[in-house]
């Protein structure tokens, strides 16, 4: 048997090559379509639309959120836009940090806030859809503009996260009281126009 | 005939290459899509809706809820200074400075990013809680015995990590070259 050509073992190279990289493309983006214990899952299995559920606090053996930091407090709440706008509210207590965190379907941040944008002793936001927010801006009162600060969610569905930074250990109970003190409603768009 | 082995074995090892990398990738073996921040690796866009598809894919697999861009940061590292793997058995000092933020806490963290079982129940330490030096420097001692000063536990017996989170941070995640000195050191001190 002849050995093979300089020039065969180059092709077969290049074609395992385009192959790998082929695969490559695929796996990585096939990943997130069927992953099914996604960050999104996971917060739909803790409870129904709507309602703010205070995280357990990360342990060795509390193994839900990964790379979730055990000095900060954090509940979720997750919402749907199907039924109008959606309210995120969540007040400032005493924590040195807090800030709210908006995640789409597909879990990633699309918008944060913190405590140093918070109003009125509150953080707030209104989230919509790219649709909810034309209904909203064609209805605006120029003379008496909304003060609400609009994001666009780029999925239907998705959720808030409050993080509450608590200053030491004794003091993640009053944290994660104030984490689970958040609340995301829905706010059908005839009520939001006010 | 040739023809087919020569095929199938291609499209065999092609196949394999490209789910090797994807893991890989995925998992920190190949380091794609991270900053570096001093000896720490940051996702400086797992936070944010443009998030690059390496990102997206590890947050997806892995459940994680990253903090957001404008919300913190996280630095993780699973190496020394000196880039030799982090071992239970040794004692390591991490400071002297953290990069500038509000708040940090820094966390030892196992293979997938929970806290570490230890006696002391002690999972984290807060830039708040330290003992530091009269011009604010810090020297955090990690090992599974305990330490004096600021004592981070980690348990006996196993790889470990260490997850600097910085809350509300001054650097941007367009900044993170320019930082490169603001980081902590992880120095090993002695081993077992």
């Amino acid at each position: 048997m002849r050995p093979p050509s300089l020039a065969r073992v180059f092709y077969g190279a290049a074609l395992v090559g385009v192959v790998a990289a082929l695969t490559h493309l695929v796996a990585l983006l096939a990943i997130p379509s069927v992953a099914e214990r996604d960050a999104y899952a996971r917060v739909v299995a803790l409870g129904p639309a709507f309602k703010t559920v205070v995280l357990p606090p990360p342990g060795p053996k509390s193994r839900e959120f990964p790379y979730a930091d055990p000095a900060v407090a954090a509940s979720v709440c997750f919402y749907d836009l199907g039924a109008g706008p959606v309210r995120a509210r969540a007040p400032l207590g005493r924590a040195a940090f807090a800030s709210l965190s908006f995640h789409s379907r597909r879990g990633v941040a699309f918008y944060a806030l913190t405590d140093r944008a918070a109003n009125k002793g509150r953080m707030e936001a209104l989230i919509v859809s790219p649709e909810q927010l034309r209904a909203l801006v064609s209805h605006d009162d120029e003379d008496n503009p909304s003060d609400d600060l609009r994001i666009v969610s780029p999925t239907l569905k998705g959720f808030v996260m409050a993080r509450v930074l608590s200053e030491g250990q004794d003091l993640l109970p009053q944290a994660a009281e104030q984490a689970g003190a958040m609340s995301c409603a829905a706010e059908p768009i005839a009520e939001a126009e006010k | 005939m040739k023809t087919l082995a020569a095929a199938v074995a291609v499209a065999a090892v092609g196949l394999a290459l490209g789910l090797w990398t994807t893991q890989a990738a995925l998992n920190g073996r190949l380091r794609v899509a991270v900053d570096r921040l001093g000896g720490w690796t940051v996702e400086a866009r797992a936070g944010a809706a443009d998030a690059d598809p390496y990102t997206r894919a590890r947050l997806e697999r892995d459940g994680e809820i990253p903090l957001a861009l404008g919300e913190g940061l996280r630095l993780t590292t699973r190496q020394d200074s000196d880039g030799r793997p982090l071992d239970p058995r040794c004692v390591y000092k991490v400071g002297s400075h953290a990069p500038p933020s509000r708040y940090w806490t820094l966390e030892a963290i196992d293979a997938a990013g929970f806290p570490l079982e230890n006696a002391a129940e002690l999972y984290g330490l807060r830039s708040n809680e330290i003992l530091r030096e009269p011009d604010g420097a810090f020297w955090i001692w990690v090992s599974a015995s305990v330490h004096s000063g600021n004592w981070l536990p980690v348990a006996p017996g196993a790889r470990f990590g260490l997850a600097l989170r910085l809350y509300d941070p001054a650097l941007s995640g367009g900044a993170v070259g320019v930082e490169q000195t603001s980081a902590p050191r992880v120095i090993r001190e002695r081993c077992e």
